[in-house]
């Protein structure tokens, strides 16, 4: 499975690093990104991902706690949208957050699990 | 030909054999320094490449170094060396020369990276304590006392005050705090009159021995100071060394981050003093038959039998929690949602409360939260002005941006009345942009664009890292 990871610099994108180094991967290739808010993440820049990776993992910051107030916020409600989508359009791809503080992995491997349909 | 600067740190240096090479196949001009050898003018580069520990260059650092060296910031781009070696050690080279391709072929719009620094003056509410008067004061931070009547809003970086006019640079919210108790007593337990507070412990210790005493202390995850912990730590074990007492402590976790706290905590423990994680929802107490004591059920984390254990003393510690305050009321057409309540996001300044420019004083904190006040008020923050942009022919008027905008950065004006980002404010967390149903918005440099053009720039089957 080809994963693109989007992190947000404040939160995500150090959580997502120490994930990539601890090494342990489950996907065949992961990309990871940094960017400075997920709030920039639009519908249409999941689905242009979407088109040449099999599913997205986005980590930004806890929902209550964003650096950006509704940043995650506002991602999160967009996620919803674009996986009932793919579910409508039978699209068997995913976009899957996880919400994070930089340096806890624990919540990403939980969403990873959940992008291989093995939820725990 | 391309002149580019790559500033290298200690724990990453190029290869000279890359760079020629690079140069070579490229027509590139490189030249490489490092942190301590910086050139006098970055603005003969045409762009400023950083090398490695991507997270400590985040966007707001990068303004910071364009405002500090005079250059567009759309022309400092970090290469995460580090993650790249690490992760995709392999594909180094290819990642980094396509890097270098995509970061030149973006185009540089004329953006300023700005210091804005609010007014040296501040507004507590609801009221302000001697406490945080006093180290406010030490500092040379101006305080205004505020009128019984009045109304907030927002001017650039600093909060307008009506009906006086005066200007304030931050707010601070000094919050109430309830005391409670993580756990309810039956009655019959608190006529024992051995379940005592932390304070009580202290002046009876001072006046008698507890010799072969059993004492249990309880203290609970929130709200604890450090203070506390270091009075329990320093109290318990006191009761061990001097009287031989018998010291146990429940907690649900133990707090050590805090200046040799951890140091306290470890010579505690090694005087004999049992530290045992619980789950207080599980904890129970009951009077002893003689009413001299009181016997507590618990289980530990470890081994989850219920172990029953008969104390002369219960010490207590209480749970203080933030109450949450309403600012909003205060503001006069500015958006300011919700109730104001501390963060728990180590990623933010700390008491911040979330809204640049207001801050949250918990009891006990005013030196810290003067220092971190100082810091903002004299500093100010690196804006980058001109990056935001709405595209007037798009924009319908639809006010979805000036809704979004956690920072109120969005402005109405001009004659025909569209919608304007107000650069001073703007965070760039590219919400605005997102939302914006008739696509008017645009934030240099990361567009869609931008976005496609690095996710693709891997291949089908070459893994690759890079930072936007």
């Amino acid at each position: 499975m080809r994963v693109v990871a989007l992190g947000c610099d404040k939160s995500g994108y150090p959580a997502l690093l120490r994930w990539g180094e601890e090494g342990s991967l489950p996907f065949d290739e992961v990309k990871i990104f940094s960017l400075p808010c997920l709030g920039l993440v639009t519908e249409e820049v999941i689905f242009r991902i979407l088109e040449n990776s099999d599913a997205l993992l986005l980590a930004g910051c806890p929902l209550d706690s964003c650096h950006n107030q509704k940043g995650s916020q506002g991602v999160y409600l967009k996620v919803k949208r674009v996986n009932s989508l793919l579910q409508e359009a039978d699209i068997p791809k995913k976009v899957a957050i996880a919400f994070v503080t930089s340096g806890k992995v624990g919540e990403i491997e939980k969403v990873s699990e959940e992008l291989l349909g093995r939820e725990k | 030909m391309n002149k580019l600067l790559w500033l290298e740190n200690e724990a990453f240096s190029f290869p000279d054999f890359w760079i020629e090479e690079m140069e070579r196949d490229n027509g590139w001009k490189i030249e490489v320094k490092n942190w301590g050898n910086k050139p006098d003018n970055f603005t003969e580069y045409d762009r400023i490449f950083i090398l490695g520990d991507s997270f400590s260059f985040t966007q707001e650092k990068i303004s910071s170094l364009s405002e500090e060296w005079e250059v567009n910031p759309l022309k400092v781009r970090v290469f995460p060396a580090e993650e790249v070696k690490i992760i995709f050690p392999k594909s180094f080279l290819s990642i980094l020369e396509k890097f270098i391709i995509q970061s030149l072929s973006q185009p540089l719009f004329p953006v300023e990276a700005r210091r804005v620094v609010p007014e040296n003056r501040v507004l507590v509410l609801p009221q302000l304590s001697p406490a945080l008067e006093q180290t406010l004061k030490k500092r040379g931070i101006d305080t205004i006392v505020p009128p019984s009547s009045f109304s907030l809003q927002r001017e650039g970086i600093n909060f307008r005050l009506y009906p006086s006019g005066d200007n304030v640079g931050a707010i601070i919210i000094s919050p109430l705090e309830e005391k409670k108790f993580p756990i309810s007593f039956s009655s019959s337990v608190q006529d024992t009159r051995k379940l005592v507070d932390i304070e009580f412990m202290e002046k009876e210790i001072e006046k008698r021995d507890f010799r072969k005493e059993t004492i249990g202390f309880i203290i609970p995850k929130k709200g604890v100071t450090e203070k506390e912990w270091r009075k329990a730590f320093h109290l318990s074990q006191t009761l061990v060394e001097r009287d031989k007492a018998e010291v146990f402590i429940l907690v649900e976790e133990v707090l050590v981050a805090g200046e040799n706290l951890e140091k306290e905590y470890r010579k505690a423990r090694s005087s004999g003093v049992i530290f045992e994680k619980v789950d207080f929802s599980k904890l129970g107490t009951r009077p002893t038959l003689d009413m001299r004591g009181i016997e507590v059920e618990f289980a530990t984390e470890r081994d989850k039998l219920k172990r029953e254990v008969k104390v002369d003393w219960l010490v207590l510690l209480p749970e203080r929690n933030i109450l949450p305050f309403k600012l909003a009321p205060f503001f006069c057409g500015d958006k300011i949602e919700g109730e104001i309540l501390p963060l728990e996001n180590p990623n933010v300044l700390p008491f911040s409360s979330g809204i640049e420019g207001i801050f949250l004083c918990p009891s006990e904190k005013e030196e810290e939260l003067s220092l971190v006040i100082k810091k903002y008020l004299t500093e100010g923050v690196v804006r980058e002005i001109g990056r935001g942009e709405v595209d007037e022919e798009k924009c319908v008027l639809c006010l979805t941006c000036l809704r979004t905008c956690p920072w109120e950065a969005i402005e109405i004006e001009g004659e025909r009345k569209k919608a304007r980002i107000n650069g001073e404010r703007c965070h760039l967390c590219g919400l605005c942009a997102s939302f914006c149903p008739a696509h008017a918005i645009e934030i240099k440099g990361l567009s869609l664009e931008n976005w496609v053009s690095a996710v693709s720039l891997g291949g089908k089957n070459e893994s690759s890292s890079f930072r936007l």
